[in-house]
């Protein structure tokens, strides 16, 4: 599937608008508080863990999807109804990397229809929250990398409980992502037919010639 | 007229149209968008199979039911049509294996030959062996329900109880296997049933078609969603990888195979392949091929009949099914539902198509004996009873004995304390190992004794066992305190001081701690019992909870530093699989491990509660003592004791229950055997089995096998069976001597009196 030329616009504006976000990350306390939290979290993905690449699904089924306070503490996060796709991310990371595996935080855009984004936009202003994750019919989004051979990676998106897949297109699928990566032991990664420049948003579809920015 | 010259026929078997679908429907779809003026003839064997409705069926060829067919009438009616170049392309795996056996050279029948079936034949799927698949664990019901029974344990209960040809029960414990057992039994005619394990992953198939070796086109198909059953609901189609690509076409020219086939797969975690079924027809799905822009029907057709088939485009890599209302075919009126039963839907909706009773019919007749060498997956066999066994059998004189009666067995229990002493003194070290004989498991004095003599600790619940433990010799500093009732009926001594108490609560947690501040002798470990978050129980600390967890960290701050704090759990291996008993065990760790971080208390104990089955003691746990030590100590360095619970492990082998014959009841289908034992002497009889014995005229113990006796207590109660699908020998009689083995744990504990006046 190619990009006709008024997605392509739109798709780089919206770029432009996130290119500098960065990967959404829980806060540590100096104190117990926080300790507590990140143990008690780290046991509970041990126990539901079956495979080491299975996806922590158990996430999901104790926290709803929904606006979230920045910034945020580990130690704030159960009490909390509703968890942002930022947190689920960096809890999904967190419970990937205490398995000795290496993951990486991952950014999307990913394309939905206008009415849920009006919609989204009217749960998060109920909130008063900022709904700057969305742009036209398009959303910001986080998910997390995980290594499973050499450059390959697999991407869970926590807030789906779901892999997902790049030859996805159309409603709801990723039209650019970036990956975090620190260092520069990887300098590029495999997501199925798709390869990937680290900390680099590139365009998941076709356009006829360079998607990345 | 030559076949060209004729109008392409095709005969489509399989209508059947609902949630778990036969693939004739798709069939018709994708033959009528390649073949617009072909005649399409639905071939079904029941009005209640409701693709006979499909308006892409230029005709239907409606049959009677395969229990009214006469199979070689039938068969010489076929012949005819193919003779009259017609095709045929079966849908239904019974009718593919019949028709194989039937018409082996026939041009225009496409399906795969006889010896191409033996080769996809469940569970093995021999042809599978140069794919880059495997086929999960099996094991045939032809054993003996003792190695079933460790197989299930193995493999954590996760367990498909297969037949060999269609459905599949998932089976969650003995119970559920031995029903699931009877009804596949009694659906297919037939005993050559398997148990197989459950693999976690996504599901993926292959379908492709082939003609005389070649193969023709394939693709890969990953299940976007799928209905309660399992069957596909919705999928994305994509190219077979290369790695599979090219051994497939090889084994297709090895099979010789002609006609349609779908390879039935599960994608794990970690990417591995696990092969399922190898049906010989298309998938249900094959339309969704056919959108996909890979008419595999058609190009079977094409190369069957050499008439070129109309290309379809690709219209999206991506189908799903949706519900529908079409018109009924007018000369095939729909039939009333059946008359409601209670308790069942009946036969004739599950199995449309009536693939039980063509089952039935073929077992009946000459086609048995081909079938079963189709599906030959084991001869029958009988538990193997432990020379010990036998060996101390012979010190009875039975004939003076009353019935029934438990029958304690001296030398077996003797054994399994020595061995398994042995091994923990071979393992204590850098960590203290240490027994607790679980009094509840079975109170009687020789057994306390013997976990006396050789150092056990006892773990006890009550006051009541307390008092028992301390009868027999036992010093309070060799007792484990556990479970919620521990303190009752009556408060403990305060003189006395315990090895380890663990709590099953917070607020016990909170009153101990509160008694050892004023002043009473405290253990030598203070600990808790988890309740790990995985897991259903009603017992221990529920620690996924993280408010609970942040309570019971407070809490064990508290403990005075002359106690050392320690974790119990305690979740029985031989009701979640030895698997999953070791994944907890390391979870255990973990929450240990953060506690200990997150309060500053070091763990000093861990105590692993018991429910081992007695094989899987010897045989899996205690030979893994050492990694099981090593990694306590990589999670918890400040550990010094470790505690084991064998429980059942040392006494259910111990007590045999000797019972008499009352009554052998032949009847028609099995015999019955009414003994003077029953479930008040014998409790557990349903939910594990029991290796039984049969004392014979020359005085020799002989182990029974397989068959299609019931063991049948005494009591008038319907749930007073023995066990199930016992082979009796044909001069068992009144009188004669049973002995049901293994009846040494919570057979004994839970006995009871009953209809004894």
């Amino acid at each position: 599937m190619c990009l006709a030329r008024d997605d392509l616009i739109k798709i780089t504006t919206a770029i432009e608008k996130w290119k500098y976000w960065r990967p959404s990350q829980l806060l540590f306390h100096s104190e117990d508080c926080c300790l507590i939290a990140h143990k008690w979290f780290v046991a509970m993905d041990r126990s539901f863990e079956g495979d080491v690449l299975g996806g922590p699904y158990w996430i999901r089924q104790m926290w709803n999807w929904g606006p979230s306070k920045w910034p945020l503490y580990w130690c704030q996060v159960e009490k909390l109804d509703t968890l942002d796709c930022g947190i689920l991310a960096a809890l999904a990371r967190e419970a990937f990397k205490t398995r000795g595996l290496t993951a990486f935080p991952v950014q999307l855009i990913q394309r939905f229809s206008l009415q849920d984004v009006q919609q989204w936009q009217r749960k998060w202003e109920s909130d008063l929250n900022p709904p700057n994750w969305l742009l036209d019919n398009l959303a910001y989004h986080e998910a997390c990398a995980v290594i499973f051979r050499d450059n390959h990676i697999k991407i869970w998106d926590p807030t789906d409980s779901r892999w997902i897949s790049p030859e996805a297109q159309g409603y709801g699928a990723a039209v650019a992502i970036s990956v975090t990566v620190e260092g520069f032991e990887y300098k590029t990664l495999v997501w199925e037919s798709l390869d990937i420049q680290p900390n680099i948003w590139t365009m998941t579809i076709a356009v006829g010639g360079n998607g990345s920015q | 007229m030559t076949q060209r010259e004729q109008p392409l026929t095709i005969y489509i078997t399989g209508l059947y149209s609902g949630p778990n679908p036969s693939p004739g429907i798709g069939i018709a779809r994708s033959l009528r968008c390649a073949y617009p003026d072909a005649i399409l003839t639905g071939v079904d064997y029941s009005n209640r199979s409701h693709g006979i409705h499909w308006p892409d069926f230029s005709e239907i060829w409606l049959q009677r039911p395969w229990s009214e067919l006469d199979l070689d009438l039938y068969a010489s009616q076929i012949k005819e049509v193919l003779d009259a170049s017609a095709f045929w392309i079966s849908g239904l795996d019974l009718e593919t294996i019949w028709l194989a056996y039937k018409f082996p050279t026939h041009s225009n029948l496409l399906v795969p030959s006889v010896d191409a079936l033996r080769r996809i034949a469940k569970p093995a799927i021999p042809a599978h062996k140069d794919l880059p698949l495997r086929v999960p664990p099996y094991l045939p019901l032809t054993l003996s329900d003792w190695e079933i029974h460790a197989f299930c344990r193995r493999y954590g209960w996760r367990v498909w109880l297969k037949g060999p040809y269609y459905e599949a029960y998932r089976v969650r414990n003995w119970t559920e296997l031995n029903f699931a057992r009877s009804q596949l039994s009694n659906t297919w005619s037939t005993d050559k049933l398997f148990v197989q394990a459950h693999i976690v992953g996504y599901e993926e198939s292959i379908a492709f078609c082939a003609y005389r070796g070649h193969l023709l086109n394939c693709v890969y198909m990953t299940k976007r969603d799928i209905t309660p059953e399992g069957k596909t609901w919705a999928g994305r189609i994509s190219n077979v990888p290369k790695e599979i690509l090219d051994p497939l076409q090889k084994i297709v020219k090895e099979l010789n195979w002609t006609g349609g086939a779908e390879l039935e797969m599960i994608r794990d975690a970690n990417g591995m392949l696990w092969l399922i079924e190898w049906n010989p027809r298309f998938p249900a799905w094959i339309y969704g091929a056919t959108i996909a822009g890979h008419n595999l029907p058609a190009l079977l057709i094409e190369c069957a009949s050499g008439m070129p088939a109309q290309k379809n485009l690709e219209a999206n890599k991506e189908f799903t099914r949706v519900v529908i209302e079409i018109p009924a075919r007018p000369q095939f009126p729909l039939p009333p539902l059946p008359e409601p039963v209670a308790d069942s839907f009946g036969l004739s909706l599950k199995h449309p198509s009536g693939m039980p009773l063509l089952a039935a019919h073929l077992q009946k007749e000459k086609m048995r004996i081909y079938l079963d060498e189709i599906h030959e997956i084991g001869k029958i066999s009988a538990s193997s009873i432990p020379h010990l066994i036998l060996e101390e059998l012979r010190s009875y004189d039975f004939t003076k004995l009353e019935t029934p009666l438990p029958l304690f067995l001296k030398a077996v229990a003797e054994t399994s304390f020595k061995q398994t002493d042995e091994i923990i003194r071979a393992n204590s070290s850098e960590v203290q190992v240490a027994v607790a004989y679980s009094v509840k498991t079975n109170p009687d004095a020789r057994f306390l004794e013997l976990a006396h003599k050789h150092d056990f600790l006892a773990e006890i619940i009550t006051q009541f066992e307390l008092r028992k433990a301390l009868s027999i010799g036992f010093d309070p500093a060799q007792i484990v305190l556990n479970g919620p009732g521990k303190w009752w009926p009556s408060t403990v001594d305060k003189g006395l001081q315990f090895h380890a108490i663990f709590c099953d609560s917070l607020e016990e947690l909170g009153w101990l701690i509160s008694q050892l501040d004023e002043g009473i002798c405290g253990p030598r470990f203070i600990g808790v019992r988890l309740r790990p978050p995985q897991f259903r129980s009603r017992f221990g600390i529920p620690v996924g909870d993280l408010r609970t967890f942040r309570d019971l960290v407070s809490l064990v701050e508290r403990i005075p530093p002359g106690c050392s704090f320690g974790v119990h759990f305690h979740i029985p291996s031989s009701a979640i699989g030895i698997r999953e008993w070791f994944q907890l065990y390391e979870s255990i760790l973990t929450w240990a491990k953060a506690i200990e971080a997150t309060s500053g208390v070091k763990v000093r104990c861990v105590d692993m509660g018991g429910g081992w089955f007695p094989d899987d003691w010897f045989d899996v746990l205690l030979p893994h003592l050492g990694s099981l030590i090593d990694k306590a100590l990589g999670n918890l360095p400040s550990l010094e004791h470790l505690i084991l619970e064998p429980g059942k492990a040392l006494v259910q082998s111990s007590v045999a229950l000797l019972v008499r014959v009352l009554e052998v009841r032949h009847l028609d289908s099995r015999t019955e055997v009414v003994v003077d034992g029953s479930i008040a002497e014998l409790p557990e009889a349903q939910h594990y089995p029991h290796r039984i014995l049969y004392l014979s005229g020359e005085g020799k113990w002989e182990a029974l096998g397989r068959g299609k006796g019931l063991l049948l207590g005494r009591l008038c109660m319907e749930s007073d069976i023995l066990a199930a699908s016992v082979g009796f020998p044909n001069h068992l009689q009144k009188g004669d001597f049973l002995l049901i083995c293994d009846a040494g744990a919570y057979d004994r504990s839970m006995s009871y009196v009953f209809g004894k006046g």
